[in-house]
């Protein structure tokens, strides 16, 4: 279970958003209208996992990502965007993103994205260790 | 130099100073005190010489007086008779001319002339005895001593008395009884010879200390200058020491070290005088060579010649080190069993101040097992390069075999680097795909034209994801670009990756293929849904194609010339708007595709841009008829001509229908993905022949499904809730078949999107509900969504805007009476014109076939709640 921040302006993909995690079985611990809140919250929540919608008023996702990154570098961020936002998603992919979903979101990609990210957390979950004959350093 | 030996040294010139020093301090403290001493005991030895002079010449005075029976003077009142030699007969007499004189006895004048010159000489004398005749000549204690000392024998006694100024020498002799003294001294009683008393005289050192402190002064001063000198010579001479005591440690060392190094060293070493004899060897020689120092030395190094090399190689060598000072080579020597080894040899000369050979050396190196080792590694170099050209024929062939399976393949592989230039090896397949031969083409071009944007967001996103070192975020990164392009109207699927020599790679799958069977798949689904809804709803198929051609023949009369452009193309447009949703209804696809074009072309006409004469020329030119054509072909193809010439009965070959069936059930097996979809087909076609209201109603649910998917929405699926054996004439069809805009309505206006219904607090999947009853002989059919419901005071201002009605008299209006308007012709809140519904003209139709049936409607509504639409119809009079 990771406990998430989702940032995005709409209200209507936030809860989406949740819904989806909370099916997944995340614990959402924080949500944020802009940019310039994800940042503070993360300071102040310091979750596992960021969604974070490209376009937003006061400050933008790419702009958030990078004051995130830099805040730590490690951080896990997934980017929500639209179609034809290329350039940007490439922007915060080099910036640090560790994934993006372009929407209409769904849990499928959701679940996509976040075992791209954690798959060596979720490796007991995964069909390696039904083989026990494999190391558990697979994991 | 190591620091221990450093400190050694110093450690021992340290010692030794601090001994010479000491030695030299004495040394010259001994002068010192011995020059003190003897110069002290001088002085006192001249003093003692001039107080024995003086003595002597006192005693001489003494004596000539004595032997003369003393000397007569004038008394004076200094000199009267002497009171103590009263008992001297002759001691004052008269002399003839009447001058009195008196005696004046040695002792007497001794003392006048001291008391009176001794200031003069510088000498104080006395006579002091035990027995005196002058009471001031009596002997002090320490006097007595001193006369007691010469009646034991002594002759003499001198000492030093005082100290600093008052310092004076003292000398005393015996005063021994005379018979000349008796005259004066005979009534003591003192017998000739005896000691009668002591004189003494006292002289002053201190004029001679003086001059001894100046002698002093400047022995002191000469012994303090040599013994500094000593000290800076001892100094400078320690210094020089050490800095020759040090080279000699460090020649010492570097002897040993050189030593060592001779003897140690696995290199053989000889030395040789000018001339050539041995004068040297080491262990080292003696190892490789066999011959001990002693059988060598004095003599010449040619013994070691193994004849291998000839004059010339030992001429030159002799050249070298003669004029060059040394040489160095390999050579061929013998060693003392007749054994060949070969040795890297320096020689060197050594040379004197003169630059005269002094010495000359040799050093050997045996490096016989080196050479054999260079053998060894040639062999070896050898047998693997000829390894390496057998693994090199081996690959090629491999590569050869791979490239093969590449080409036959039915991928395409190529890559290509920064330069996005393909590289030389590439599978045919990208030929076939791509073009011939792609040997150094812009991979740009090839698969993007010259659309420069695309180009350049390519070139970007691949070298970024070639930067990139995350793994993951370079696949993101690669998943930006485009996986499926139309490239010489082939579809190919692209692969990207990056290889490890900093290349790209793409792989190429021609798509096409599969492309073309998705739309077929597609095309053939709708064919089939269109002739499954025809068929399991012929009637109103039938309907539909005849009032539609009705209305075709007699579309021209709808331009009434007493009419504005305006109003016919109104009257057009909502009958062919229900028509399209007929036909959409009938999964007509081809139909309502061309209606739609045809309500396009329309709308200049509805704006009043254009006059009548030109809409008649439109609908002339456009054949309305020719709308169904294409579809009509594929029902007939499908079920066969007689199917679209029967009219009002269902007449299809139970062969025929068995295929269609077989058809449907073998396209649900190849497409998994739509079973459900197909099970459904399957059952309409079962229930074809069931014509109660619900099976007219029944299309709905469905349709209702598809326009929410298709407008990202989600409704949960629902029946028609009614008695099924609820029958309804002819003349209500037309009114339930233009029941489908009130379900559109429902769809596009009422249900919000998924979004929009969360943030309402609402589930994100919608309602939309249908049921219907007969009641007091009226059918009611209710028709209801959980939506956003419908805003009125928009409506009102909707209604203020368009000036339907008089203001006052919209103030005056209830809610039912508002809400009615919007079954007004081209009454529409809908900003955004949508192919499902949206321009107005839809639940006008409704309304007009209610008024037929002489029905009424009720709207209740509620905003966030939704809407239901209740329809009253009488049965009576129908």
């Amino acid at each position: 279970m990771l406990n998430v921040l989702i940032v995005d302006d709409s209200l209507a993909i936030r809860i989406k958003m949740k819904n989806f995690l909370k099916k997944l079985g995340h614990n959402v611990v924080g949500e944020a209208k802009d940019g310039q809140e994800a940042i503070s919250l993360y300071q102040e929540l310091s979750p596992d996992l960021i969604t974070m919608d490209i376009s937003m008023p006061v400050m933008n996702g790419v702009d958030s990502l990078k004051k995130i990154m830099k805040i730590n570098f490690d951080a896990n961020v997934i980017m929500i965007t639209a179609n034809g936002q290329d350039g940007i998603v490439k922007d915060a992919l080099k910036s640090g993103a560790k994934g993006y979903i372009l929407k209409p979101i769904s849990e499928e990609k959701l679940q996509d994205s976040i075992g791209q990210i954690f798959s060596e957390y979720f490796c007991d979950q995964s069909d390696i260790l039904d083989e026990n004959d494999l190391d558990d350093q697979f994991c | 130099m190591i620091p221990e030996k450093k400190q050694k040294i110093n450690q021992i010139i340290v010692n030794a100073f601090g001994l010479i020093l000491l030695i030299w301090t004495c040394i010259l403290g001994f002068s010192l005190w011995f020059n003190i001493h003897d110069q002290q005991n001088k002085t006192v030895e001249v003093v003692k010489k001039i107080a024995r002079a003086n003595f002597n010449k006192d005693q001489a005075y003494r004596i000539w007086a004595s032997s003369h029976g003393g000397v007569y003077v004038t008394p004076t009142q200094k000199t009267p008779p002497s009171p103590w030699m009263s008992h001297v007969k002759d001691r004052d007499i008269v002399t003839t001319t009447g001058k009195k004189l008196t005696l004046m006895n040695p002792a007497y004048m001794i003392r006048e002339m001291m008391s009176d010159y001794s200031e003069l000489y510088g000498i104080k004398g006395r006579i002091f005895g035990i027995k005196y005749l002058n009471p001031n000549n009596k002997a002090t204690p320490q006097e007595a001593k001193i006369i007691k000392r010469f009646d034991k024998g002594e002759k003499e006694v001198s000492e030093i008395q005082g100290e600093e100024k008052s310092e004076e020498f003292f000398l005393a002799r015996p005063m021994i009884m005379k018979q000349a003294c008796q005259k004066c001294h005979g009534h003591l009683g003192f017998k000739n010879g005896s000691v009668r008393g002591s004189v003494s005289i006292s002289v002053s050192m201190l004029p001679y200390r003086d001059i001894e402190f100046k002698l002093l002064e400047s022995i002191t001063i000469t012994h303090i200058l040599v013994w500094l000198i000593g000290c800076i010579s001892l100094i400078f001479f320690s210094k020089k020491a050490r800095k020759s005591l040090e080279e000699k440690e460090k020649y010492i060392d570097e002897i040993k070290i050189s030593s060592l190094v001779f003897e140690d060293t696995i290199d053989a070493i000889l030395i040789t005088n000018d001339k050539g004899d041995i004068l040297r060897t080491n262990d080292a020689f003696t190892k490789l060579t066999g011959y001990s120092f002693d059988e060598v030395v004095g003599k010449n190094p040619n013994i070691l010649k193994s004849g291998f090399h000839d004059a010339k190689f030992y001429e030159k060598l002799w050249n070298d080190t003669l004029t060059q000072g040394s040489w160095k080579g390999e050579i061929q020597n013998k060693k003392k069993n007749e054994e060949l080894f070969i040795s890297y040899q320096s020689i060197s000369t050594v040379k004197d101040e003169n630059g005269n050979i002094k010495y000359m050396t040799s050093i050997l190196r045996d490096i016989t097992e080196q050479k054999n080792y260079e053998k060894q590694i040639e062999d070896f170099n050898k047998d693997l390069q000829k390894k390496i050209e057998k693994r090199t024929n081996d690959l090629t062939q491999k590569t050869n075999k791979i490239t093969d399976l590449l080409n036959n393949a039915s991928q395409g592989f190529l890559s290509f680097g920064k330069d996005f230039l393909i590289d030389d090896e590439y599978s045919i397949e990208c030929e076939k795909l791509l073009e011939k031969d792609l040997k150094n083409k812009d991979i740009n071009e090839l698969l993007f034209d010259k659309k420069r944007d695309k180009i350049e967001f390519f070139k970007e996103t691949m070298i970024d994801a070639l930067n990139e070192k995350n793994e993951l975020t370079s696949s993101l990164i690669l998943s930006l670009l485009p996986n499926e392009l139309i490239i010489n109207k082939r579809a190919i699927a692209i692969e990207y990756k990056i290889l490890s020599s900093n290349k790209f790679m793409m792989i190429l799958t021609n798509i096409t293929d599969k492309k073309k069977l998705q739309t077929k798949i597609k095309r053939e689904q709708n064919i089939l849904k269109m002739i499954v809804s025809i068929v399991s709803d012929s009637i109103q198929f039938y309907e539909t194609k005849e009032n539609f051609e009705i209305f075709c023949k007699d579309s021209i009369l709808y331009v009434n010339l007493k009419h504005t452009v305006k109003e016919n193309a109104n009257t057009l447009h909502a009958l062919l708007h229900t028509f399209k949703g007929l036909f959409a209804q009938l999964y007509m696809k081809n139909s309502v595709q061309k209606l739609h074009e045809f309500e396009s072309k329309l709308l200049p006409y509805i704006k009043n841009e254009k006059d009548n004469n030109a809409l008649k020329n439109l609908i002339e030119s456009f054949h309305l008829i020719t709308s169904m054509d294409d579809d009509l072909q594929i029902i007939q193809q499908m079920l066969g001509n007689k199917f679209l010439l029967e009219h009002n009965h269902i007449n299809i070959d139970e062969e025929l229908l068995n295929k269609l069936e077989y058809k449907i059930s073998e396209f649900c097996s190849v497409n998994n993905d739509q079973k459900q979809e197909c099970e459904a087909i399957l059952y309409d076609i079962k229930k074809i022949k069931n014509k109660s209201l619900k099976s007219y109603l029944s299309i709905y649910p469905k349709l209702c499904q598809q326009l929410c998917l298709s407008l990202n929405k989600s409704i949960y699926s629902f029946e028609i809730k009614g008695p099924d054996n609820t029958f309804i004439p002819d003349t209500f069809k037309s009114f339930v078949n233009s029941l489908v805009h009130v379900f559109r309505n429902g769809c596009d206006h009422g249900i919000e999107t998924k979004e929009n219904r969360l943030i309402v607090n609402k589930n994100e999947i919608g309602t939309i509900n249908c049921k219907y009853k007969t009641l007091n002989n009226s059918l009611i059919i209710e028709i209801s969504d959980d939506g956003k419901g419908i805003d009125i005071p928009f409506l009102k201002e909707k209604i203020k805007e368009k000036k339907l009605i008089p203001e006052e008299e919209l103030n005056l209006s209830n809610k039912d009476e508002i809400l009615k308007f919007i079954f007004n012709s081209n009454f529409t809140t809908n900003e955004n014109l949508t192919q499902i519904s949206g321009r107005g003209i839809g639940l006008a139709s409704v309304r007009n076939e209610l008024e037929k049936l002489n029905g009424d409607v009720k709207i209740e509504t509620e905003v966030n709640k939704g809407t239901t639409f209740i329809f009253r119809i009488p049965l009576i009079n129908n």
